[in-house]
């Protein structure tokens, strides 16, 4: 899975955790740009990208993000 | 602080609960988010069902049939007791202390040493510490730790940040000497995030009034009053997971532990999806470190870790000896550790509040 897929997903994930697809999912995009995003719905988002790929996040990967991009970074490297 | 204690031992612990049960699921229409929304977070959090006290219920109360169940298994008799210390931020009053209207209700010795210490989430740690200095200095024999909140009175109902974990429950321990060899103990404190989970108004700083008691909607949403309990879980989140696991890490090596040596990691439980979370960056075994107890009774602060100790390995710890580490972390905000081998304990038990008419 290339990063924009990766990317897709993620905003797939996002407008299902806050029941809203009011934005746009763009690398750049950072989670307080986007309305409902909070530490509720990051953990929910967080959580479901787990179930999604198989992963597991440590908390260092979980403040190592910004922006959207560098979170499918994370994913990518977390996949090997 | 680092402290190292000798030969004592927690003989038995008796929760006592609201025999009133909320669920989760009945009150989704209460917050002000999409359902779907709220039955996802649920699903995530394990949020379930939870006790909940009656608005005039009270810890001394509880605590007084808790000391009363030990007194009628014969675990302790009120001549013997030497101190009670109490670890609560749900006071009966402002004044007089918890302790004081327990050692009256039993008509306990003059001399019994009675001690209100204001706790949250890391008081069962501190209690433990306070009963241990007490024993060390006075040679007391049988110290009773009241610990336990009825945090729901002061919750807002509109508030799915806090509502949904918030429980009530009161426990009583008793502490005595024993053969137990070294009791490793270690507190971090940061009053600098004092604010991360607070009650603003109802104290003498910020009296309540018809204005602290109108909610608010916060950036995300939620509904909330200055009456209200409040917590900011992204900080409190970030804070637990930066200093709980080199918490734990340096009191293992200074107990001479590893986490197989451990036989359970008995944690404080804000809810389900922190205590995973600290277990994963430990590399706890799941069976060696439980996150049930906010999805059944809710997150009762202070009383949370003995209600663990009941719920999980109670019939274990009245069996045979366990090597132990227990740990609380939030208000204050502060985090601690306590690691020592606990004797086979005489009573370990969760009962419900039994209303008098």
């Amino acid at each position: 899975m290339n990063k924009q897929e990766i990317i897709q997903t993620i905003e797939s994930i996002v407008a299902s955790s806050l029941n809203h697809h009011d934005f746009v999912m763009k690398e750049e995009s950072k989670p307080e740009e986007i309305t409902g995003w909070d530490s509720m719905a990051n953990a929910m988002i967080l959580t479901s990208i787990e179930q999604e790929y198989g992963i597991k996040f440590k908390f260092s990967d979980m403040i190592a993000w910004h922006t959207i991009g560098e979170l499918a970074d994370i994913i990518i490297k977390k996949q090997g | 602080m680092k402290s190292i204690f000798q030969n004592k031992r927690i003989s038995a612990i008796v929760c006592v609960l609201p025999e009133k049960v909320v669920r989760y699921a009945d009150e989704l229409q209460d917050y002000n988010f999409p359902v779907r929304q709220s039955e996802m977070l649920g699903k995530m959090m394990d949020y379930n069902t939870r006790r909940q006290c009656e608005p005039t219920d009270s810890v001394s109360e509880y605590a007084t049939q808790g000391i009363q169940r030990l007194i009628d298994q014969s675990v302790i008799r009120p001549e013997e007791i030497d101190a009670i210390v109490v670890a609560s931020s749900s006071q009966d009053y402002i004044m007089p202390s918890v302790s004081y209207l327990l050692q009256g209700h039993f008509n306990l010795r003059e001399d019994v040493y009675c001690c209100d210490i204001v706790q949250q989430c890391g008081g069962y740690q501190f209690g433990l510490i306070q009963s241990f200095m007490l024993m060390d200095t006075f040679g007391f024999r049988k110290v009773l730790l009241v610990t336990g909140e009825m945090t729901s009175k002061k919750v807002g109902m509109h508030d799915r940040n806090a509502r949904p974990i918030i429980g009530d429950a009161v426990s009583v321990t008793v502490i005595e000497p024993a053969d137990n060899g070294a009791i490793y103990t270690d507190y971090r404190n940061y009053g600098q995030m004092a604010d991360a989970i607070m009650i603003p108004a109802g104290g003498l700083k910020m009296p309540s009034t018809p204005e602290t008691a109108i909610e608010t909607k916060d950036a995300s949403g939620n509904l909330r009053a200055l009456d209200h309990f409040y917590m900011d879980g992204e900080g409190v989140f970030n804070f637990v997971m930066t200093h709980v696991p080199p918490m734990i890490t340096d009191i293992l090596v200074q107990s001479g532990d590893s986490i197989d040596s451990i036989d359970y990691f008995m944690f404080h439980q804000p809810n389900k999806y922190m205590v995973d979370r600290l277990a994963d960056e430990l590399e706890i075994p799941s069976d060696k470190c439980f996150g049930n107890i906010v999805g059944i009774y809710g997150n009762a602060s202070t009383a949370t870790i003995p209600l663990n100790i009941c719920h999980n390995i109670g019939s274990i710890a009245i069996a045979k000896p366990l090597r132990l580490c227990l740990s609380g972390f939030g208000g204050g905000l502060t985090c601690n550790a306590v690691v020592f081998t606990n004797p086979q304990m005489d009573c370990c038990e969760i009962i419900d509040f039994k209303r008098t008419l």
